[in-house]
């Protein structure tokens, strides 16, 4: 069996991905892997036409405060409040990560500069009413990441009322 | 009656002490600055602005007292290559071109031009810094080098592809002197598809090589995927490769030059079914066009297959004129022709790709 080092468990905050996320703890824990807590917002302006920030561009600029930084620290925020007591429990190495762009695509790009080997997420997401989108996140990043991926699903048991 | 600076030199030289705002307020040939078709800056040896004219203040507004760098390019450090700073090194005149951000966000490309302002001790003093917007020109540059080298590719292209004709039609009339209608069918499919490659590659030479004016229109993206993927059903047949389309018809109505659009998919779908034709490490092939929503407001087209993928230097050079890992069977045109569709529409590509593993290419636009 491998030891990841750094393992990426992408979240949304749906039922999915805190299922994906209590497995991430886990192996990370018994790999004593950094577990990199990701999310990542969809633009309001994917095409970038009204002057807009990329994701990729707020670590260099001093717009990031006006464009988006202060969604990403919101989101981080967020993020901290839902899993930081679990984290903080049996976990030491652990960053949270906010990124602006498709989820697919920010996904295989954060994991290919930062070395991660293993990507955990949820099979679904927020629930298809709920979303417009049609990216085929876990689909795309099964097939394109450059490391292992592991896609979960919500607690079945729940699902199927057991 | 008070004399009036000639120039700014002098203006400069005639103080000994640093140069500071308030010298080049109310100067008579402000105006004649102010006029100039190129943005004008006089900077001390800090590199902060003193004086700015007319045509700057239009775009960048008022940048006295801030550091060029910040002004220009937006960064809190100074650049590598600074003409500026040459200048005030060497007294010399120093030419570069630099990447400028407008206020607007825009990119530009300038052509800058520092030359020294003395004191009377032959100190320079200060820098005049000149920016002339060359975007245009580059432009035209592109324009002209992409019709030359068009030329060169296109004769060499079409002579590969009339030697496939002659080639084809020598079997069809062997086939017919022979009544062989097995042989006539098989020579005639070696015709039409040289007829299709010369069809395409001058297409995209045109496209690339010609400023057109798109001509929009309202209609359903799905639709005009659906044309492009009805080009190409009896190639992924002849290929063996499984063409699925998986259009969304509920996608509503937005505006786009639907045969720009056709070409665009055409070009991608063309490299997708060529890129699974060259794989020979898997035993089957499929190419995936769908056409579906990106988020509320926008509409996504992507060709997605499992050839074998790119590695991060084909990446690298994917939109540059004339890059093709196809050899002598592509132009490098296609993704140029791609890129300049995308870009009259103000839409966004974005590449997923893994050696060994295939490619996705989803085009981004808004719904309008």
């Amino acid at each position: 069996m491998s030891d990841y080092k750094n393992i990426l468990i992408c979240t949304d905050l749906s039922e999915h991905a805190n299922t994906a996320f209590i497995h991430a703890v886990d192996w990370a824990k018994k790999d004593n892997a950094k577990l990199h807590i990701f999310n990542v917002i969809m633009p309001d302006d994917p095409c970038g036409n009204s002057g807009a920030k990329k994701s990729s561009d707020f670590e260099d600029t001093d717009d990031a405060a006006a464009n988006g930084e202060d969604i990403i620290q919101q989101t981080i925020g967020a993020l901290k409040q839902e899993y930081k007591d679990s984290l903080n429990a049996c976990l030491t190495d652990f960053e949270f990560v906010v990124k602006i762009g498709t989820p697919d695509v920010e996904i295989i790009k954060y994991a290919k500069q930062n070395r991660v080997d293993m990507i955990i997420l949820g099979a679904l997401g927020i629930p298809e009413k709920d979303r417009a989108t049609r990216i085929r996140t876990a689909a795309n990043v099964s097939k394109f990441a450059p490391c292992q991926v592991v896609v979960i699903q919500k607690n079945i048991q729940q699902a199927f009322g057991i | 009656m008070e004399s009036k600076p000639k120039n700014l030199s002098q203006l400069v030289g005639n103080e000994m002490k640093q140069p500071d705002a308030s010298q080049f307020h109310d100067l008579t040939f402000k105006s004649v600055l102010d006029a100039l078709p190129c943005y004008l800056t006089i900077q001390d040896a800090n590199l902060n602005i003193l004086f700015v004219n007319q045509t700057f203040m239009n775009d960048f507004g008022n940048g006295i007292g801030k550091a060029c760098y910040k002004v220009f390019h937006g960064t809190e450090h100074r650049c590598s290559e600074c003409p500026v700073q040459k200048t005030f090194a060497d007294k010399q005149v120093h030419v570069a071109e630099e990447i400028i951000l407008l206020n607007d966000d825009t990119v530009n490309q300038m052509i800058v031009y520092s030359a020294p302002l003395f004191d009377i001790f032959g100190r320079v003093s200060a820098v005049i810094k000149i920016l002339t917007n060359v975007n245009m020109i580059k432009e035209v540059q592109k324009e002209l080098v992409t019709i030359g080298q068009s030329f060169a590719l296109l004769t060499h292209d079409i002579k590969n592809m009339l030697e496939g004709l002659e080639g084809g039609a020598y079997v069809v009339d062997e086939g017919l002197k022979d009544q062989d209608w097995e042989l006539t069918t098989k020579g005639w499919q070696i015709v039409s598809k040289n007829v299709a490659e010369i069809s395409r590659v001058t297409q995209d030479v045109l496209y690339s090589s010609k400023k057109r004016t798109p001509n929009f229109q309202s209609v359903k993206p799905s639709d005009v995927a659906h044309q492009a993927v009805e080009l190409f059903h009896e190639k992924a047949s002849t290929l063996e490769i499984q063409f699925i389309s998986q259009l969304n018809p509920s996608l509503p109505h937005t505006t786009m030059d639907s045969p720009s659009m056709v070409r665009m998919l055409s070009n991608l779908i063309w490299n997708a079914l060529e890129a699974c034709d060259k794989d020979d490490q898997k035993p089957s092939h499929s190419v995936i066009i769908r056409a579906d929503y990106y988020d509320k407001n926008h509409f996504m087209f992507e060709i997605e297959d499992n050839a074998e993928g790119m590695d991060e230097t084909t990446q690298e050079n994917l939109f540059k004129e004339f890059y093709s890992t196809k050899g002598d069977k592509g132009t490098g045109l296609g993704l140029l022709v791609v890129d300049r569709i995308v870009r009259n529409h103000k839409g966004k590509i974005e590449i997923l790709t893994k050696p060994m593993t295939g490619s996705l290419f989803r085009t981004i636009f808004r719904i309008e």
